[in-house]
C-alpha cells in the first residue's frame, strides 16, 4: 500500500480494458460490481479515447459471493452470444471475483459447447501488475485468440503495434506515422493494435508484410506474429529529425524497401531551419536541463527530441515497471539518468528540489510541486487536455515541428502573468 | 434477443411491490449503476477541508480521484491507498494504521474520511475498529465510511453514510431559531434557490448548507439551526440522526413537482419559523398553472419512457400523468419511501406501465422500437433517440433548484425540446422537398 495525492499507477486489469474498448466488435463480460465497469467506461473517456466495444457488467452480490454463484455470468453469456451473435467474447474477472476465486478459465471451457462465440478469458483482477503488463498481455493474446492465417498477402501493407488508446498522443501520432510510411515508401496500413480497430482487422493482420512496433509491450505480440504467421516486426518510434531518419533507415535496411529522397529532402530542408531558429532562440539559456515523465518509449524518444534541439536531458522517469528484455534496450546514454516505477512522493521530492528549465510530463506530474520554468503535458493521466484533433503529433517530421512550435510558445510565455 | 421476450421478464407496476418485484431487462449489463464510492465522492468532495482517504484498489482509486478532481476544478481533497496481493493475503491495519498518522503530521486536517471499497470489505478488515483506535493517537477525528458494492445497488448508500457520519463532527450548540440548514444540496449557490431568497426575505439565515457549503469547524455549530431543511432524500437518516441527537426538527422539501405538495412544504417551514413566504410566491404559483395548461393542451396523449433525473423516478412520472401523458416504461434504481404513494397516482391514472432496473441502456434499442414512445426522460446516447424520433429530455439543473422553481424549470425543459424536434423535423422536410433554405447556407 502506498500513499498518492493524485493517481496511483493504474493496474494491468485498467491496461487490459484500455486495449480492448477501442476495439470495435469487441465484446466484455466483467464478472464483478456494476461500480467497476461503470468506473472504467467513463476513465476511457478521461483518456480521450473513443470507447468502441461492447462492454457489459454482470454485477455481483453477497449471495453470489458467499456460494461461489456464477449463474449470472453463465446468462450473460448466453444471453449476448444469442442477441448479439458476435465472433468473440471475452470474459473478465474483475477484483472482486479474483479474489473469491471464479476460475473464469472454467467458465469458460464449460461454457464454450453452447455457445457460438469464441470465449475468452481473461483472469487478471488488477493485482499482478501496472497497465504497462496489461497492454502487453493483452495485445498477444488478441494475436494469439484472434488474428488468422492466411494464404493472401496485401502487397505493400505493414501493421502498427501499440498504438493504444492510453498513449496520450496516439490519435496524431499514428497519423504521423501513416503519412510518412505513406510519402517515404508508399506503404499502407493495415492492422493497428489497438485504436481504432476492429475484430476483423485483427483476424487479418497476418496479410500485410511487417509489424511496426511502437512501444515495448507491442514486443512479445510481434515475437508471437513472427513466430506464428512470418510477420518480421521494427520495434522503435521517431522522435526528432535524427530520430526519425534513423527510423526510416532501419525500416528502409531491414525490410528492403525504396525510399522516396525527394520526400525526405523537402522533410529535411524544412525542418533544419527550424531547428535552427529554436537553438538561435535558447542559446543564452542559463539553464537547459530537462525533466521527462511518462511512459518509457515515449520519454526515451522525446528525450532524443529535446537533445537534437540543444537541451540536456536531466532525468527520466519511467511511471511503470518494464521487462528486462527492454530495459536491455535501453541507450547506453541514459542508463544512468534514467528511473523506474518511482512514487509520486519520490518524484514530488525530486522535482521540487531540481531547478530545471522544462518538464515534459503526464498531467498528474505536473500538479506536484516543482521548480521547472515552462512545462508541457506529453502523457495520461489527462486533467484538461482534449486531444480530438488528429494532426498534432510528437513523432516524425511533423511531430518535431509541433513541439518546437509549442516550445517557442512556451519559451515567449515564461514571464507573462 | 426478441423484444417481447425481454419485456415479458420484467414487471408492470401492478406487479411491484418490494425492490425485489424490480428486475433488469437482461443479464448482461451496460453500463451499469455506480457505486457507492462515486456517491462519497459527490458528497465528500464538497467539504473543503476533509480529506478523504480511498482504501482501494488501482482502478477503485484513480477513477475517483479523477472524478472528485474535475467536479470540484482541481481543489479536492482525495488521497489514495493502494491495495496489493500482499495486504490482500496479510491484511492492511498496519499499513493504513501508517498513512493515516501520515496524513495527520503532514497535512494536519481537522477530520479524515477513511473510504473502504469492495475488497478491504470483502477481506474483512476492520477499518471501523482502526478508525476508533486511532482517535487517541492522532489529531485529526477519523470518519470510515465503506462503500462495497456488493450489498447494494447504488450510488446512494455511500452519500448517505458519507453525510451521516458528519454528524461525529456536530456539538451541541445555544439555538438560533431563525437560523436554518439545508441538507442534501449539492450545487453551490444556495442562496440563488427560490426557497432560499423568500427566506432571507424573512430575516431566516443559512448557518450551513451540506455538502456544498461546510468546513469541519463550521460543521460543529450546525445544530445552531432551528429547522433542518433537506433538500435531497440522501440527508433525510442524517436528518433523522441530528433531530435524535440535537433535537432539530426537519423538513423534507424534495425535488417535488406538483403545486400542492410544493405549498404544502412551505407552508410547513412557514409554520416551525413562524414567518410568511406563501404570499411571495403567488406570481411563482400562477406561472406554474399557466405552464401546466400549456403543456396539458400541447402534450395530452403523448407517451414516454422515463430513464433518470435527479428527482424520483416515480414523483416525476406521476406529475407527467397528471399533464395527460402516458408513462411506456419507468427506469428505477429501487424503492423509497413515499413511492407507494407516488405508484398509487400513477395507477390511479389506470396506467400499468413496465418498470426495469436503471442503468441498463444496452437492450433499449428494441424497446424503443416495440414501445415507440414520444418522450424519453433521462440520458441516452442522443443518437439512438434522434433516428427514432424520440424527444430527450434532460433535467440536470434541477439539482440547483428548490421550490416552484424545479417544475417550472421542467415544464418548460420538456415545451421547448419537444418544439425543438417539431422544428428540426418541419426543416428537415422542407429540404427534402427542395423547398427552404437559405443563400449560400447562411441563415
Amino acid at each position: 500500500m502506498e500513499l498518492y495525492k493524485y493517481f496511483p499507477t493504474p493496474s494491468d486489469r485498467m491496461g487490459t480494458l484500455w486495449t480492448l474498448t477501442s476495439i470495435e466488435d469487441v465484446y466484455i463480460i466483467e464478472f464483478g460490481p456494476a461500480g467497476t465497469t461503470h468506473f472504467a467506461i467513463e476513465g476511457t473517456m478521461g483518456l480521450n479515447g473513443e470507447h468502441n466495444a461492447n462492454v457489459f457488467t454482470t454485477h455481483i452480490n453477497e449471495t453470489d459471493i458467499s456460494f461461489g454463484d456464477q449463474e449470472r455470468l453463465e446468462k450473460a453469456i448466453e444471453e449476448i452470444d444469442a442477441g448479439h451473435n458476435p465472433k468473440y467474447i471475452f470474459i473478465m474477472a474483475s477484483s472482486i471475483s479474483a479474489i473469491i476465486g471464479t476460475d473464469i478459465e472454467s467458465v469458460c471451457f464449460e461454457m464454450q459447447p453452447k455457445i457460438n462465440a469464441k470465449l475468452i478469458p481473461v483472469t487478471t483482477g488488477g493485482f499482478s501488475g501496472d497497465y504497462a503488463l496489461g497492454v502487453e498481455n493483452t495485445m498477444h493474446l488478441l494475436c494469439k485468440e484472434i488474428v488468422q492465417e492466411t494464404e493472401v498477402k496485401k502487397l505493400r501493407s505493414y501493421n502498427i503495434i501499440g498504438n493504444n488508446i492510453d498513449s496520450y498522443n496516439f490519435l496524431s501520432d499514428v497519423e504521423e506515422i501513416k503519412s510518412i510510411m505513406k510519402e517515404a515508401f508508399g506503404f499502407e496500413s493495415n492492422t493497428i493494435f489497438t485504436a481504432y480497430t476492429s475484430v476483423d482487422d485483427i483476424e487479418n493482420t497476418a496479410c500485410s508484410e511487417f509489424n511496426l512496433v511502437l512501444r515495448g509491450e507491442g514486443i512479445k505480440a510481434a515475437d508471437y506474429l513472427e513466430k506464428e504467421h512470418n510477420l518480421p516486426y521494427y520495434y522503435g518510434k521517431p522522435y526528432g529529425l535524427e530520430g526519425t531518419m534513423e527510423w526510416i533507415n532501419q525500416i528502409k535496411e531491414k525490410f528492403q524497401l525504396k525510399l522516396d529522397q525527394q520526400y525526405i529532402g523537402k522533410q529535411m530542408t524544412l525542418l533544419r531551419k527550424y531547428l535552427m531558429n529554436y537553438k538561435f532562440m535558447t542559446r543564452a539559456l542559463d539553464n537547459k536541463k530537462v525533466v521527462l515523465v511518462g511512459d518509457y518509449d515515449i520519454v526515451v524518444g522525446l528525450a532524443s527530441l529535446v537533445e537534437e534541439l540543444g537541451l540536456e536531458v536531466e532525468k527520466i522517469i519511467v511511471k511503470h515497471k518494464m521487462c528486462k528484455k527492454i530495459k536491455d534496450l535501453i541507450p547506453p546514454r541514459y542508463a544512468t539518468r534514467i528511473d523506474f516505477d518511482k512514487s509520486e512522493a519520490e518524484i514530488e521530492e525530486y522535482l521540487s528540489e531540481t531547478p530545471v528549465y522544462l518538464i515534459l510530463a503526464d498531467g498528474s506530474t505536473l500538479e506536484l510541486a516543482n521548480q521547472s520554468e515552462i512545462s508541457l503535458q506529453i502523457g495520461n493521466p489527462n486533467i484538461v487536455k482534449r486531444n480530438i484533433y488528429p494532426y498534432t503529433p510528437f513523432v516524425g517530421f511533423k511531430g518535431l515541428l509541433f513541439m518546437i512550435q509549442n516550445l517557442i510558445e512556451l519559451e515567449n510565455k515564461k514571464g507573462i502573468a | 434477443m426478441n423484444t417481447k421476450l425481454q419485456l415479458s421478464k420484467i414487471s408492470t407496476l401492478n406487479d411491484i411491490n418490494k425492490t425485489e418485484d424490480i428486475s433488469a431487462l437482461s443479464h448482461a449489463i451496460f453500463p451499469g449503476t455506480h457505486c457507492p464510492l462515486f456517491g462519497v465522492a459527490m458528497i465528500a468532495s464538497f467539504i473543503e477541508d476533509l480529506v478523504v482517504l480511498v482504501a482501494g484498489t488501482q482502478e477503485c482509486t484513480y477513477y475517483v480521484k479523477n472524478f472528485a478532481h474535475h467536479r470540484q476544478k482541481g481543489k479536492d481533497n482525495f488521497y489514495s491507498v493502494v491495495t496489493n496481493k500482499h495486504d490482500i493475503t496479510f491484511g492492511c491495519e498496519k499499513k493504513l494504521r501508517e498513512v493515516i498518522k501520515e496524513i495527520d503530521t503532514k497535512i494536519k486536517p481537522n477530520a479524515i474520511m477513511v473510504v473502504t471499497t469492495c475488497v478491504l470489505e470483502l477481506i474483512g478488515e476492520d477499518v471501523e475498529g482502526l478508525g476508533r483506535e486511532l482517535e487517541n493517537e492522532v489529531n485529526a477525528k477519523i470518519l470510515v465510511v465503506p462503500t462495497e458494492h456488493f450489498k447494494c445497488n447504488s450510488h446512494i448508500p455511500g452519500m448517505e453514510r458519507s453525510l451521516e457520519k458528519l454528524i461525529t463532527l456536530m456539538e451541541k450548540c445555544e439555538i438560533d431559531k431563525k437560523a436554518i440548514n439545508i441538507l442534501g444540496h449539492r450545487q453551490s449557490g444556495v442562496e440563488d434557490t427560490e426557497l432560499m431568497k423568500v427566506l432571507l426575505e424573512e430575516g431566516i439565515t443559512i448557518n450551513s448548507v451540506i455538502p456544498s457549503k461546510c468546513t469541519i469547524e463550521e460543521l460543529k455549530t450546525v445544530p445552531k439551526a432551528g429547522l433542518n431543511i433537506v433538500t435531497d432524500f440522501i440527508a433525510l437518516s442524517l436528518a433523522r440522526k441530528m433531530e435524535e441527537t440535537f433535537g432539530t426538527p426537519y423538513v423534507f422539501f424534495g425535488k417535488h413537482l406538483s403545486v400542492e405538495r410544493i405549498r404544502e412544504k412551505y407552508s410547513k417551514i412557514e409554520e416551525i419559523l413562524g414567518i410568511s413566504i406563501l404570499d411571495q410566491l403567488v406570481e411563482k404559483e400562477n406561472e406554474l398553472n399557466g405552464l401546466i395548461e400549456t403543456v396539458k393542451e400541447e402534450l395530452e396523449g403523448k407517451t414516454f419512457i422515463y430513464g433518470n433525473t435527479p428527482m424520483m423516478a416515480f414523483e416525476v412520472s406521476s406529475f407527467l400523468c397528471d399533464l395527460g401523458l402516458e408513462p411506456a416504461l419507468i427506469q428505477v434504481r429501487e424503492l423509497y419511501e413515499n413511492d407507494d404513494i407516488f405508484i398509487d397516482e400513477i395507477k390511479a391514472h389506470h396506467y400499468n406501465p413496465y418498470i426495469s432496473k436503471i442503468a441498463n441502456i444496452a437492450p433499449m434499442g428494441k424497446v424503443y422500437d416495440t414501445l415507440k414512445p414520444n418522450f424519453y426522460i433521462g440520458h441516452e446516447n442522443p443518437m439512438n433517440l434522434m433516428k427514432r424520433d424520440i424527444v430527450q429530455v434532460t433535467l440536470d439543473d434541477s439539482t440547483k433548484q428548490i421550490g416552484y422553481e424545479v417544475p417550472i424549470y421542467t415544464l418548460n425543459k420538456i415545451l421547448v425540446s419537444y418544439r425543438q424536434q417539431e422544428e428540426l423535423k418541419r426543416k428537415m422536410t422542407a429540404m427534402m422537398s427542395g423547398r427552404g433554405g437559405a443563400a449560400h447556407g447562411a441563415v
